[in-house]
């Protein structure tokens, strides 16, 4: 099974370049989609689940030409958008059993095992009864998770399910996604870098509506291995830090602020090299396609 | 602050697309609303007369004050999302954490949507002034208006209601931070304005103005009484019972805005610190992770074929429906309804004069029809704007847009979900219409009927309503303008742009009539064909909404168009062609009964035909004419063939002193005819089939004094169905043949002779006749215009007749008209009848046929019949004794009965009214048969019959000439007839009442006007309010005054001089002659003010005092004040001297008369010492209402409690 983007182009109108010749490919397994917010992530997950039009391009997956045949990819695909709501007065049970229904499990006893089991799988069975509107924000994701799995769909697209979690729900949640099995495509657009560690085998970087990279999520820090240098300075030295060097991220821990500056050597004393992780990837890589980045 | 959150709200009011929608569409609909004289929308309807501006003051008035009510559905909205918009993006949390208090909060939301909502709404407004300023027609008929006419009524009705709307909004939607409960509170607000309504027509005004929210009714009670000057000139004031409704309205609205503040917490959960329990349970609950490993389940089955899909449209129909239903607000709705059913059932059912009629099951659903029509039609709104956004509105739509459903899974199911509500409101009014019926203790329904009309009808229309108003919710795709345009649609909007024919309009069928005695007759075929055209056309329509339902991100209309191509499809271009096949299939159909089979014909066709009439054969009008001598006739009705064959002859007399040699025949339109021709050499030398007319010279001209006859043999056949009822220029209508109940004149099935304006209507009104190129011209020649004393108002080719008639119907009805009955006998399973007169007739007939019972008794030597329907024996005794007393008081005041027979015949109310023919009086079914009298009120069936008993002497025995007046020796005697008679029968309360009444209808009649007002003696064709009403006020006057005997003395001499007089004819000045010698000594000037001037009283108790001046009298001290004024047509009044009687009454603390005189007052103040021996209690200036005066409340004083000598009083 695969999914294959091909040269996706979108423009919103007062000419807001969304995407831009976006190629990409997908095959079983989870996949990690990161940009910064307005990157364009939502709007290609949008394309791919049918709910937009490219103005040019192809998205198929496997022989399907999903945006023309858009009854075949909606009958293969689980999508939690980024923003959604419920039904405040209707219990999860009830809201669960109309999108089943919804989504072609019309038989009534399949349909009752069906949401049975989701609703254990996403560990909201005991509140099964309970009035959507009183779902906390963490219940509310993984309801959201639960209607996209209802059906055991072959394409499943998450987007950024775990904004705003508490890290013990985040957990929760990518628990989830990694029970999800091996023979689905899941799309999981992020701009949490340890989403993708913890679960991505693949992802890709978009921002400004362009893919700066693609592939292997092992890959990724491979262009910054020896090349990455590390040090530990005071706040109000940054702006200077700032225009001498690559800066690829700054941290603060513990008050005081680490900064990791990419280079061929030692920029200068105190700097010690390290190893490169994905988030200095992505930091990097997103930074290298500024205009003028990478001086 | 609060001009911060007013700027903001305001500014995001300004900025939406939809608000600027609904400005040009309100702008769009003030400019024609103006320009047409009427708008668009049914409801806006006024009908300004000819002289007085489509721009005038109180026509403004009225528009921005309607716009204002219908407007609540735009308002509302914009109020709700003001109070809602921070519960709705969630921003309440971040708002209330402000600095900021919940008065500028509250304040600010609120004035900032009035601000909007007065913007947007001062469209109507400037479409108005644009439509005075650039006329695209009828520029003469608008007038420089002052800019205050403008504007005070946005004051006065538009800023009221508006505040009062908001107030309700922010009360519903800030005490339960939802959007639904609105819904309930603007039904609310219809609701109570229908009551109000229906208050107004029980005639109980105050409660009715004081009730209305939206002030309408006060305002137009401002207006009732204005004549053209007036209504060209004033604005309409704020005062009296409307300054009231005013302010007692917006008092309401801001004493809840108060308590809406006092009430709002700005927390983040409704209801202050009380918290949901769930949401309690999910925070402090920290929840085990109970690891349960997903086991690789097998993938569920699921399912993509057909009848998966229904049952998933059924299932989405079903959700839908809960959960419009599932609201307590949603239960509240349907309890409007009910209540709404309860309140016109109880009160309104069948009125007549304030009298109601028995709950009969058609009855019931008539009063229904309106009320709930306008119920039905904003629950459809509300409730198609809810479903079309309830996944949008809930931010669901990401995840059921992209579920593996066609788009016409959620579309039909919506549909389907609103049919269903419908469904429940039908039933609502099922339930609610047989309650009534059974609180009115009465028991006969009839469930078939229900059935039909409820659900074969209404509930059918209602659901194409639905459809059409999902339909443009999905175009539109903007809530509110949807609202406004489906609104406009399934008003008017098609005739409006000149298409007429019901096949336009969607969803609509002909209007049509239920009645006891013939069923849905004639309008149960196109009710059957209209509604299969509609249910055809709406899948088309459907398909249509399936290709344009918003799916996904992609809005712009642009995009939308693509996703529309990229949806069509095999399956749905199938469907679609299969709907407009079926569509043109049925609509041809009704095209071929209403277009082919019959003439279908707007209001501009015919004024067209009657111009073309004139035109082309006026030069007519001056051939000399025989008369018709008599009639001889023989006609066969096939009532199940709705068939008819009338042959006969007439013969016709030369009546002038020279020979004719040209005779004008017309035959009534849509006759068939087999023969027509003379008894003598002669040739048809023109012929006209357009209008039926023949132009035929007698070989030989007819001498004076000889006759000839003219033979006839005509057929008339209703075939298929028709869109709208014929003219009522004497074409057949189609309720005249029926099954059952059959009713026609002399003028639908038999020829006539010469150029008659009477039958072939001119066309009338001046702003008409020009448009058509005609002069301009009186509706009735004066009396001393040559000629015009030489016809009758019943057709100029004959007066009084010999008539004989063999009629035929089926075998179960019984054919009744003028004559006696010589012979009646049953052939081949037909009853045939002879009937023949005696004495010459009025050539004024009627024929009825029916299944009737009869009641038969005899009165002195006349038989006395009453003809009914079954189940319509409840007030046959009262109408016997109705025609017992008024055949015995009418002969002995006027002279001897002239027939030997009198027949009361029953007909189907497609018609609400009575009429005299010779010895028959034919009364509508709805105008007594189902009456139900209370003794509270006045029993009109009583009163309808000695009025037509009356036309026995005063039409035909009397009657005037073809000239201005002839109405004063017709309609007003007969009126004065029945004032004879129910002076028998009635308290003098209810006579009283009546009389009001009666005033009342004058009043407002007159300013209903189109151009002048008449004076009684000249009065004319459309004055129908100064022969009745005022004819009934002025002739219970001089009864009063000049006293009965006397009076009925001079008329009995008029009667007896006139009676089957030959031309000339009467006139009513010549009516005055025989009445003034009976007027005595000092009033002799009342002929003058009351008949031949307009005349009004204007008559005030200032003040009352008493003292007590021994044991047991009492001296009253009165102030009063009297003015006289004449006014001209216009309206214009002038002060005139007075030295008349006026009557004064004294009443004791009980209510019973100590003192009636009638005191000679002249003009001014004066006071006045009355010597009671009762304790005086109020004192009352012509208490039985025979001065006209347009205010008779101040009419009457309580007096004060008499002060004893020179103690203080007690308090």
């Amino acid at each position: 099974m695969q999914l294959t983007i091909r040269h996706v182009s979108k423009t919103y109108p007062g000419d807001v370049r969304a995407l831009r010749d976006v190629s990409l490919d997908f095959g079983p397994g989870m996949f990690g989609l990161m940009g910064p917010n307005g990157a364009g992530k939502s709007t290609l997950m949008r394309i791919i689940a049918s709910l937009q039009e490219a103005d040019t391009g192809q998205v198929s997956l496997d022989r399907l030409d999903t945006l023309k045949d858009k009854a075949g990819i909606r009958r293969r695909l689980g999508y939690l958008p980024q923003d959604f709501g419920l039904y405040p007065d209707v219990s999860a049970e009830g809201m669960l059993d109309h999108i089943a229904f919804l989504k072609g499990i019309t038989d009534r006893k399949e349909r009752r095992a069906a949401v049975r089991a989701t609703l254990e799988r996403t560990n909201l069975a005991d509140c099964r009864k309970r009035k959507l509107g009183g779902f906390s924000g963490g219940m509310t994701q993984r309801f959201g998770i639960a209607q996209a799995l209802i059906a055991d769909p072959d394409l499943l697209i998450v987007d950024e399910p775990t904004a705003g979690l508490d890290p013990e729900e985040r957990n929760r949640f990518l628990n989830i996604l990694s029970e999800t099995s091996e023979s689905k495509i899941v799309i999981l657009s992020t701009h949490i870098v340890d989403d993708v560690r913890v679960l991505c085998p693949r992802m890709a970087v978009i921002h400004e509506g362009r893919i700066l990279f693609s592939g292997d999520t092992a890959d990724a820090p491979r262009p910054l291995r020896n090349r990455l240098w590390k040090k530990t300075i005071g706040k109000d030295d940054l702006a200077r830090y700032d225009s001498r060097y690559e800066v690829v991220l700054t941290r603060m821990a513990s008050g005081r602020m680490e900064i990791h500056v990419s280079g061929e050597r030692q920029p200068e004393e105190g700097f010690e090299p390290i190893e490169p992780d994905l988030e200095d990837a992505y930091f990097w890589t997103v930074r290298n396609s500024r205009p003028g980045a990478g001086r | 602050m609060f001009l911060e959150m007013l700027k903001f709200e305001l500014k995001s009011r300004l900025s939406k697309v939809s608000s600027w929608l609904c400005f040009l569409l309100l702008g769009a609909v003030g400019y024609v609303a103006v320009l047409r004289g009427s708008g668009p929308l049914r409801l806006l309807r006024i009908p300004p007369g000819e002289d007085v501006p489509l721009n005038a003051p109180y026509i403004l008035s009225f528009l921005v004050n309607v716009t204002a009510a219908l407007g609540i559905l735009i308002s509302a909205g914009f109020f709700a999302k003001a109070a809602h918009r921070d519960f709705k993006w969630r921003t309440h949390e971040l708002m209330f954490s402000l600095p900021l208090k919940k008065g500028d909060y509250i304040a600010g939301r609120f004035c900032g949507a009035l601000l909007g909502g007065l913007t947007v709404f001062s469209a109507i407004g400037l479409g108005s002034f644009l439509a005075a300023m650039f006329p695209a027609w009828n520029a003469d008929r608008m007038a420089r208006v002052p800019i205050a006419a403008y504007v005070q009524p946005y004051l006065t009705g538009m800023l009221p209601t508006l505040v009062l709307v908001g107030a309700l909004s922010f009360f519903l939607v800030l005490r339960t931070r939802k959007f639904f409960p609105l819904y309930a509170g603007v039904t609310g607000l219809l609701v109570l304005h229908l009551v109000a309504v229906s208050l107004g027509n029980a005639r109980h005004f105050t409660a009715a103005s004081q009730v209305d929210p939206f002030g309408l009714i006060s305002s137009q009670h401002m207006s009732m009484y204005w004549n053209v000057a007036q209504k060209s000139e004033l604005l309409v004031p704020l005062a009296g019972s409307h300054l009231v409704n005013r302010l007692g309205w917006t008092a309401a609205a801001l004493l809840l805005l108060t308590f809406t503040w006092a009430r709002f917490r700005m927390s983040a959960l409704p209801g202050g610190a009380k918290k949901r329990p769930g949401l309690r349970a999910s925070r402090d609950r920290v929840e085990p992770w109970s690891w349960t490993p997903f086991q690789a389940a097998e993938k569920p089955a699921r399912s993509f074929v057909f009848s998966a899909r229904l049952r998933q449209t059924a299932w989405t129909l079903w959700t839908d429906f809960r959960g419009l239903t599932r609201s307590v607000y949603f239960l509240a709705i349907l309890a409007l309804g009910s209540g709404l059913v309860f309140v016109f059932g109880f009160s309104n059912v069948g009125l007549v004069r304030g009298t109601q009629s028995l709950p009969v099951t058609s009855q019931v659903l008539d009063v229904t029809r309106t009320p709930f029509y306008l119920f039905s039609l904003l629950v459809i709104l509300f409730a198609s704007g809810e479903l079309v956004w309830r996944e949008r509105n809930a931010r669901l739509s990401p995840i059921t847009d992209s579920l593996p459903v066609p788009e016409w899974v959620p579309f039909l199911g919506k549909w389907g979900a609103l049919v269903l509500v419908q469904a429940l409101l039908a039933s609502i009014t099922f339930l609610s219409s047989v309650a009534v019926q059974v609180m009115h203790g009465y028991f006969r329904f009839e469930i078939p009927l229900y059935v039909t009309e409820l659900f074969g009808i209404r509930w059918v229309y209602f659901s194409l309503l639905s459809l059409f108003a999902l339909f443009v919710q999905v175009l539109v795709n903007r809530r509110i303008p949807a609202y406004v345009l489906t609104l406009l649609f399934v008003d008017d909007l098609m005739p409006t742009l000149g298409l007429h024919h019901h096949l336009w309009r969607f969803g609509s069928t002909p209007s049509f009539t239920h009645t006891e005695m013939n069923g849905f007759g004639p309008y149960a075929a196109p009710l059957l064909f209209y509604n299969a055209y509609w249910a055809a056309f709406s899948v088309i329509l459907v398909v249509v909404s399936i290709l344009l339902w918003v799916r996904g991100a992609d809005r712009g209309a642009a995009r939308r168009i693509r996703a529309l191509k990229s949806r069509i499809n095999r399956p749905k271009m199938a469907v679609a062609a299969f709907g407009l096949s079926l569509s043109a299939l049925t609509g041809g159909f009704i095209l071929y009964n209403t277009a082919v089979l019959n003439r279908f014909e707007t209001g501009r066709d015919r004024d067209r035909m009657s111009a073309l009439y004139e035109r082309r054969y006026k030069p007519l009008d001056t051939l000399p004419l025989p008369k018709i001598a008599s009639v001889n006739v023989r006609l066969d009705l096939f009532p199940e063939s709705r068939n008819l064959r009338c042959r006969g002859q007439m013969v016709m007399e030369n009546r002038t002193g020279a020979p004719i040699r040209e005779v004008v025949i017309h035959v009534p339109r849509y006759a068939r005819v087999h023969e027509i021709s003379l008894d003598r050499p002669s040739a048809i030398i023109h012929h006209d089939p357009l209008f039926g007319l023949y132009q035929v010279r007698l070989a030989e001209g007819l001498e004076p004094g000889r006759s000839a006859a003219l033979i006839f043999d005509l057929e008339y056949r209703e075939r298929g169905f028709l869109d709208q009822d014929r003219a009522s220029d004497w074409s057949m209508p189609q309720t005249a043949l029926v099954r059952n109940g059959s009713f026609f004149y002399n003028y639908h099935v038999l020829p006539f002779l010469g150029y008659d304006p009477f039958f072939r209507f001119e066309p009338e009104g001046r702003s008409k006749r020009a448009r058509y190129g005609l002069p301009p011209k009186k509706p009735l020649p004066a009396p001393d215009e040559a000629g015009a004393r030489g016809r009758f108002p019943t057709g100029k080719d004959g007066d009084w007749i010999d008539f004989d008639a063999v009629i035929s119907t089926a075998g179960d009805q019984q054919f009744i008209t003028s004559g006696d009955l010589l012979r009646t006998w049953t052939e081949d399973g037909r009853r045939f009848f002879h009937y023949h007169s005696d004495g010459p007739v009025l050539k004024h007939l009627a024929f009825l046929s029916a299944r009737y019972e009869v009641r038969k008794e005899k009165w002195r030597d006349v038989d006395l019949e009453i003809y009914y329907h079954k189940t319509h024996g409840a007030n046959i005794e009262l109408m016997a004794e109705a025609a017992r007393d008024s055949l015995e008081i009418l002969s002995e005041a006027f002279g001897p009965y002239p027939f030997r027979q009198l027949r009361i015949v029953e007909f189907p109310r497609y018609k609400i009214e009575a009429e005299g023919f010779p010895g028959v009086i034919p009364i509508s079914e709805g105008y007594g048969f189902i009456a139900r009298f209370t003794p509270d009120k006045v029993d009109y069936a009583y009163r309808v019959i000695a009025h037509e008993v009356g036309h026995m002497w005063w039409g035909h025995q009397v009657l005037g000439a073809w000239t201005e007046g002839v109405f004063l020796m017709s309609e007003t005697m007969a009126q004065y007839s029945a004032r004879l008679v129910i002076e028998r029968q009635y308290a003098e309360r209810l006579v009283d009442d009546f009389t009001r009444n009666e005033l009342d209808t004058y009043l407002r009649g007159r300013s209903r006007e189109s151009t002048e007002e008449v004076p009684l003696v000249g009065t004319n064709l459309d004055s129908v309010h100064v022969h009745y009403a005022k004819g009934f006020c002025v002739m219970n006057a001089l009864r009063e005054y000049v006293g009965e005997k006397r009076l009925n003395a001079a008329l009995r001499r008029y009667v007896l001089d006139k009676r089957f007089q030959a031309p000339p004819f009467t006139t009513s000045e010549e009516f005055l002659d025989y009445l003034r010698p009976a007027i005595p000594d000092g009033m002799s000037g009342i002929l003058g003010d009351w008949f031949e001037r307009i005349t009004f009283y204007d008559l005030r108790v200032r003040r009352a005092t008493a003292i007590r001046t021994d044991a047991s009298r009492f001296l009253l001290n009165v102030g009063c004040s009297i003015t006289k004024t004449a006014a001209d047509g216009r309206g214009v009044e002038t002060e005139v001297p007075m030295n008349d009687l006026v009557p004064f009454a004294v009443y004791d603390r009980a209510g019973k008369e100590i003192y009636y005189e009638n005191l000679r007052m002249a003009s001014g103040e004066s006071t006045l010492e009355i010597l009671v021996d009762r304790e005086p209690g109020e004192v009352v200036i012509d208490p039985h209402f025979l001065l006209i005066d347009k205010n008779t409340r101040n009419n009457r004083l309580m007096v004060a409690k008499p002060a004893q000598g020179r103690e203080p009083s007690p308090r």
